[in-house]
């Protein structure tokens, strides 16, 4: 496609532009509200989500500060996600630890109980995944296997937009 | 895959200086995005508050590429000027007009647009260049005059867009749309499009 | 759009089919050819979010009763 206008054009069009901050899209807290609408019950799911971040954490021998610094977080918003699955965490923040720990938002999303369940199985492994992990001051083997078993099967999940 | 020559303004000097707009979001635009767009939004999120980060510094552009990329109904655009990425936008051409006019005929979407953060006054002001929003609406009208759309359009509008598209742009406000987080809906009518390519 | 190089087919439809076309053009604004084109982006799209497991659904602007509409 070509565009094509007078220089005229630009300079009029953008004097009326000015220092104005231009955007469009969808915002960050739609897939929260649309999980709200469909009614999803995330508990157990945002359990193993919470229990997921601790032991990521925990197997690069962080701490939640060093956590938050790498994901751009308040080291309070990593500790609520861990520690308490009433709360909802900020969809912006499971998009940082998706990118941080380089796995499909998407997945981290359903797991967190923002956007409606859609991924088969999902719900059982993450069930199985807390039901293994215990919190321990260092990942034991059978830890670490569940964790490194859960995120393979996390890699594994086609990505979705 | 086409180029067009459009200008922007650069702050510091008030003066019109020549850019580039591509009719698609190359793996380069993608890779000056990397490296030179993401790192200063996450630094500008540290430590924030999630409602005080830019509304998009979410969006994953590299990852939404792979999305869009085998459809035909979407079409994206990336601005550069100075070697430097200034804008980018995703639009589809399969959603319908809700002004009663129009309603039910085809429009351009604008599914994402965002520029650069050195040109949103967030970041740093006067920002280093204005007329991205500009080029990227344009873009948007003329990919729709192009389909056959005569130039309809719409968009929700992120932050403090909403004048610009109102009243500088001309676009009719249709109130919060509650499957968009309440964002403000805008859409541009063919008679508005047509005096927004020719005249103003 | 970048596409300049266009081959051209025969398309031939039932009378109600084009009878639907026509009407789709008008209501679209549209030429016969557009609509056909419209239709296949829109499939294309509607098919890939199925693809990755997503459902079309449709929300009654009053009632917002929702139904999927399943696609073949």
């Amino acid at each position: 496609m070509k565009l094509e206008r007078s220089k005229d054009w630009y300079e009029r069009r953008i004097a009326l532009e000015g220092n104005a901050e231009i955007g469009a899209g969808m915002p960050p807290h739609c897939r929260a509200n649309a999980a709200e609408a469909a009614n999803v019950k995330p508990l157990e799911t945002r359990i193993a989500f919470g229990t997921f971040v601790e032991l990521w954490r925990r197997n690069h021998g962080w701490d939640a500060v060093r956590l938050a610094k790498e994901a751009g977080l308040n080291t309070e918003e990593i500790l609520e996600i861990e520690r308490n699955p009433q709360s909802e965490p900020e969809p912006s923040a499971v998009y940082n630890l998706a990118r941080l720990f380089k796995l499909p938002s998407q997945v981290l999303l359903e797991l967190a109980g923002l956007i409606e369940p859609r991924t088969p199985y999902l719900r059982d492994a993450a069930v199985r995944f807390a039901a293994r992990s215990e919190s321990m001051a260092s990942l034991n083997q059978n830890e670490r296997e569940a964790f490194e078993a859960f995120v393979s099967a996390i890699s594994e999940i086609p990505q979705r937009r | 895959m086409q180029e067009s020559r459009v200008y922007l303004k650069e702050m510091a000097t008030g003066q019109l200086v020549e850019a580039s707009l591509l009719d698609e979001i190359t793996d380069r635009h993608l890779a000056m995005w990397i490296d030179t767009w993401q790192p200063v939004m996450e630094e500008r999120c540290r430590g924030r508050k999630p409602g005080d980060r830019p509304e998009d510094h979410h969006w994953d552009w590299k990852l939404k590429a792979d999305g869009w990329r085998p459809l035909l109904g979407y079409h994206s655009f990336a601005i550069t000027c100075n070697g430097e990425l200034q804008g980018l936008m995703l639009a589809c051409d399969f959603k319908s007009a809700r002004i009663p006019a129009q309603f039910g005929k085809p429009i351009v979407h604008v599914e994402f647009l965002a520029t650069a953060p050195w040109n949103r006054p967030e970041f740093q002001t006067p920002k280093r260049y204005s007329g991205a929003g500009t080029v990227m609406v344009a873009a948007a009208v003329e990919l729709s005059w192009q389909l056959g759309y005569r130039g309809r359009i719409g968009l929700h509008s992120l932050g403090d867009a909403e004048e610009f598209y109102r009243d500088k742009c001309g676009m009719t406000e249709l109130g919060n749309d509650a499957a968009y987080q309440g964002l403000m809906y805008y859409e541009m009518t063919e008679k508005k499009a047509e005096y927004f390519r020719q005249t103003h | 759009m970048e596409d300049n190089e266009k081959r051209t087919m025969t398309l031939n439809l039932t009378p109600r089919e084009m009878a639907v076309l026509e009407e789709l053009a008008a209501k679209k604004d549209l030429s016969k050819t557009g609509v056909m084109r419209l239709a296949l982006r829109l499939l294309q799209a509607v098919d890939a979010k199925i693809r990755m497991g997503q459902k079309m659904m449709f929300e009654d602007e009053k009632t917002k009763e929702k139904s999927e509409m399943v696609l073949i």
